[in-house]
């Protein structure tokens, strides 16, 4: 599976690269649904009668991203992307005695192929209409500690997981010259993967007994900003230069 | 224009590469809240740990397998647990909310010697904190103390007892050894023990009142149990009089006490009892006496809150006898003197004091058996007496050297069988005109009627079935008797033959002298119950028409054999004819008590009481008495 992805990524890129293209890098901001994560950490919390509170709720989280995309008709492009997330979890409880924690960090690396196609006629504007469908690498870095006093317990382990995401959206992109502009909008949707260890333990919830995942789900927000890395020749109109788009 | 070239693709990307990569590292979030509770260290708090047990102390020996039961003194805060800890080791413990705290400890358990005990009792601190949430804070409260286990019995002493101001007090040489306890066991009258502290020298006996009792000193510990070690005996009895004043009022007096009045209950009881606090001196009185009273007086003794040690003892209270005791007897009114007679002697006693003036041993007749019935005519001319059942013998009542023997195995007495020995003899009654009739066994039963003056045989009679004496009238007119068929005959003398002339009711009969009335009592006995008994008065002036029918009753009473309270039976009838009385005599739970009624009216007269184990109680001539050998005149 992960061979036909690289095929597809260098096949998509390569044809995106044959044609005008342009490589974009975005920024924005992404919740997060996190189910499983809360899950466990809700039965975490209701397992070790200790007055922890939720102090970080896997917040949404700026995304950033690449993306390299080539034209394959008037209207549609096709390109390779990747993105970053990350958001976190905790349960803390701190008092004169020592404290307690527990820290759900997860990064999300995103792989993937990414279809758009214009669906205005305006000149100055487009409006696009994008697909994004990746590979996504998640990492949990799991981390507990337990002070009282002078004594410390800690333990930290890290598990990760492989899951498929498809984000439908919309984009308005603007280009300038050189310059190409973005601003979108989409909904990534997930497959559910669980998160394990390298020697292959999962993780469960402490009570309904659930296979904890990184479920990434949620809105994606997102501006960018990229550069055209090859145009086709235009062809003068009225002394004009064109772009495509 | 430079800015173009410095945009070109190679330097674009390689700018934007590292901007990115720049931003990804500082960007990656990272939980890093934390929620922190602002509660405060608690305060110190003051709490002890109390031993419950009066007697703790420590070093504390260990006798035996016990349990320690503890708990916190000023504590403010829950116990959430608590560690027993002996010799550096855990030997018990526990969590949760206690009052009081258990744990036990075996001397079995441990070596011989010292060993340190250390308590501890966690508080909660209530403070919230997440070290008292995983009960790594709490407030430890501890108290230490040592156990020794000393097999070493203690030695053995000498306890002695006395009254000390009021109370019995042993004492006895301290013994220094701690390693046991006293069990003081009290042997007795009672079964009891009680438990002194170690180290005591005396015992004072809060319960004590009198009596024989023994205090046994035993100890026990560690591999002895219940060695004694010395006993010491006593007895104190209670001091008391019993008396009967002249109004037969029963007495129980004392002039002072040894015990202490403390508290101190007594209760005096003979036929009735009194309870009051015990005082000195102390006269009660209780009873009233009625004749040949004999009862113990029983004196009961506590103090309030030792009913166990309860002392009881008793004196006997009797009325002084004032007669032997005898079997039967004869008044003799004229000449002021009561005939009694035993099994062995007759005694004469002058009247109305009650003096001895002559007896006459059985010896004195040349008996060798036993003396039996004994009758005094009216006349108290002489009296007759038969001994060894079989011998009939004539003596002056006033003058009892003057006797002769009347010899009825002669011919004279043939009725009934002949010349065949006599095996039994006894007497009715005597008239006096010199008749008397008596009761034969030969071969077979013969009543008969003789002459003692003439030596004849004026009547006789054989009947089998009856053993019953005939009575004669005290002229000599009637004869009566009662017979196996059921009927009381009635026999008149005509021209020197006795002739039935009717019959009456079977009972026993009296002719009443100086009248013509014949007196028929109903005999008690157990088929009497519960119609009771008749006394009926027949007229022997008016006979039935045929010698077969019965006499008119000219009067007659009837009583119930069961008093209408159910406290008293009936047991006989008599009839004195010295003067003119029937009685009836009852018994109840402690007497016997005798009804005079007049034999003409049956009008009630008066009431006498007598204490009769014995079916010898009677009225006679004004004389009260029983056969055991009380004797009182009525007035």
């Amino acid at each position: 599976m992960r061979s036909a992805i690289v095929i597809l990524f260098v096949f998509v890129g390569g044809s995106a690269l044959a044609q005008d293209s342009y490589l974009v890098f975005r920024t924005g901001v992404g919740t997060y649904s996190m189910k499983t994560e809360k899950t466990f950490r809700n039965e975490f919390l209701s397992s070790v009668n200790l007055p922890l509170r939720v102090t970080d709720d896997f917040p949404p989280y700026f995304t950033f991203g690449v993306s390299a995309v080539g034209k394959i008709s008037s209207n549609s492009a096709v390109g390779i992307s990747f993105d970053y997330m990350s958001t976190g979890g905790r349960l803390s409880y701190k008092d004169y005695s020592g404290y307690a924690l527990l820290d759900q960090n997860l990064i999300g690396t995103q792989y993937g192929v990414l279809f758009q196609t214009k669906v205005n006629r305006s000149q100055d504007w487009s409006l696009l209409v994008t697909f994004n469908a990746s590979l996504i690498h998640s990492v949990l870095s799991l981390t507990d500690a337990l002070s009282i006093g002078t004594s410390l317990q800690s333990e930290s382990e890290k598990l990760t997981s492989n899951s498929y995401g498809l984000r439908p959206g919309i984009m308005a992109q603007k280009k300038i010259r050189r310059w190409v502009f973005q601003a979108g909008l989409g909904y990534e949707f997930q497959t559910s993967e669980a998160l394990k260890t390298s020697n292959n333990k999962y993780l469960f919830s402490p009570l309904s007994r659930i296979e904890t995942t990184a479920d990434w789900s949620g809105v994606r927000l997102s501006i960018g900003a990229g550069i055209l890395l090859y145009r086709k020749a235009p062809e003068p109109v009225n002394g004009n230069r064109q772009w495509v788009d | 224009m430079r800015l173009i070239r410095f945009f070109n693709l190679p330097g674009s990307l390689a700018v934007i590469f590292l901007l990115s990569t720049s931003i990804f590292t500082e960007c990656t979030y990272t939980a890093h809240h934390e929620y922190i509770n602002p509660i405060s260290v608690p305060p110190p708090i003051k709490a002890t740990i109390e031993i419950n047990d009066p007697n703790f102390s420590d070093p504390y020996y260990l006798l035996n397998g016990q349990y320690f039961s503890f708990s916190l003194k000023d504590a403010t805060k829950p116990i959430i647990g608590y560690e027993v800890w002996v010799d550096g080791k855990q030997a018990d413990g526990g969590s949760g909310g206690y009052a009081n705290i258990y744990f036990s400890m075996n001397p079995f358990s441990y070596s011989n010697g010292s060993h340190q005990v250390d308590l501890k009792i966690k508080l909660a601190t209530q403070s919230g904190s997440l070290a008292e949430h995983l009960n790594a804070e709490y407030y430890l409260v501890e108290k230490k103390f040592t156990i020794v286990i000393d097999p070493t019995p203690p030695p053995t002493i000498s306890p002695t007892a006395k009254i000390e101001n009021g109370f019995l007090t042993i004492r006895w040489n301290a013994i220094a050894q701690k390693n046991f306890a006293y069990t003081i066991k009290r042997t007795g009258i009672f079964p009891d023990s009680t438990i002194v502290n170690k180290g005591l020298d005396h015992f004072v006996d809060p319960g004590y009142v009198g009596g024989p009792i023994t205090y046994e000193f035993r100890a026990s510990g560690y591999t002895f149990y219940e060695k004694v070690l010395g006993t010491v005996t006593f007895n104190q009895p209670f001091d008391y009089q019993v008396s009967i004043d002249k109004q037969n009022i029963a007495h129980v007096s004392w002039a002072q006490t040894i015990i202490s009045t403390e508290n101190t209950v007594v209760t005096v009881s003979g036929l009735n009892s009194k309870t009051f606090p015990l005082t000195a001196p102390v006269d009660v009185s209780i009873d009233t006496l009625v004749l040949g009273d004999a009862w113990n007086y029983h004196v009961d003794i506590y103090r309030k809150g030792h009913e166990i040690q309860k002392y009881s003892t008793y004196k006997l209270l009797s009325t002084t006898p004032n007669l032997k005791p005898f079997v039967d007897y004869g008044i003799l009114p004229v000449a002021g003197k009561l005939l009694i007679a035993n099994a062995q002697k007759i005694y004469r006693y002058s009247l109305p004091d009650f003096t001895i003036e002559d007896s006459l041993s059985l010896q004195s007749f040349g008996a060798s058996q036993a003396l039996s019935s004994m009758r005094i005519p009216h006349n108290e001319a002489v009296a007759l007496v038969v001994t060894d059942n079989s011998k009939l013998f004539k003596f002056d009542p006033l003058n009892f050297a003057s006797r002769s023997q009347i010899d009825v195995s002669t011919p004279t007495f043939s009725a009934g069988g002949g010349n065949a020995p006599i095996s039994v003899l006894f007497l009715g009654n005597i008239s006096d005109n010199g008749l008397v009739t008596l009761t034969m066994f030969k071969s077979s039963y013969s009543s008969m009627l003789f002459d003692f003056t003439a030596g004849v045989v004026k009547w006789s009679i054989m009947d089998d079935n009856s053993i019953d004496a005939s009575i004669v009238s005290n002229d000599g007119a009637y004869i009566v008797r009662n017979f196996s068929d059921g009927s009381g005959k009635v026999f008149k003398e005509s021209q020197g033959t006795y002739n039935q002339i009717g019959v009456v009711a079977v009972g026993r009969k009296y002719f009443r002298t100086g009248t013509n009335e014949l007196i028929n009592e109903t005999i008690i006995d157990q088929f009497a119950y519960p119609t009771g008994a008749t006394i009926s008065v027949y007229n022997l002036q008016s006979p039935p028409a045929q010698f077969g029918q019965p006499f008119a009753i000219s009067r007659s009473m009837t009583y119930p054999y069961l008093s209408s309270d159910r406290t008293e039976y009936l047991v006989e009838l008599g009839y004195d004819d010295f003067t003119k009385t029937f009685y009836t005599r009852h018994r109840d739970s402690y007497h016997s008590i005798i009804r005079l009624r007049d034999i003409d009216d049956f009008h009630y007269i008066k009431t006498m009481k007598a204490q009769d184990y014995t079916r010898g109680h009677v009225f006679s001539n004004n004389y009260h008495f029983v056969y055991r050998g009380f004797i009182e005149q009525v007035k």
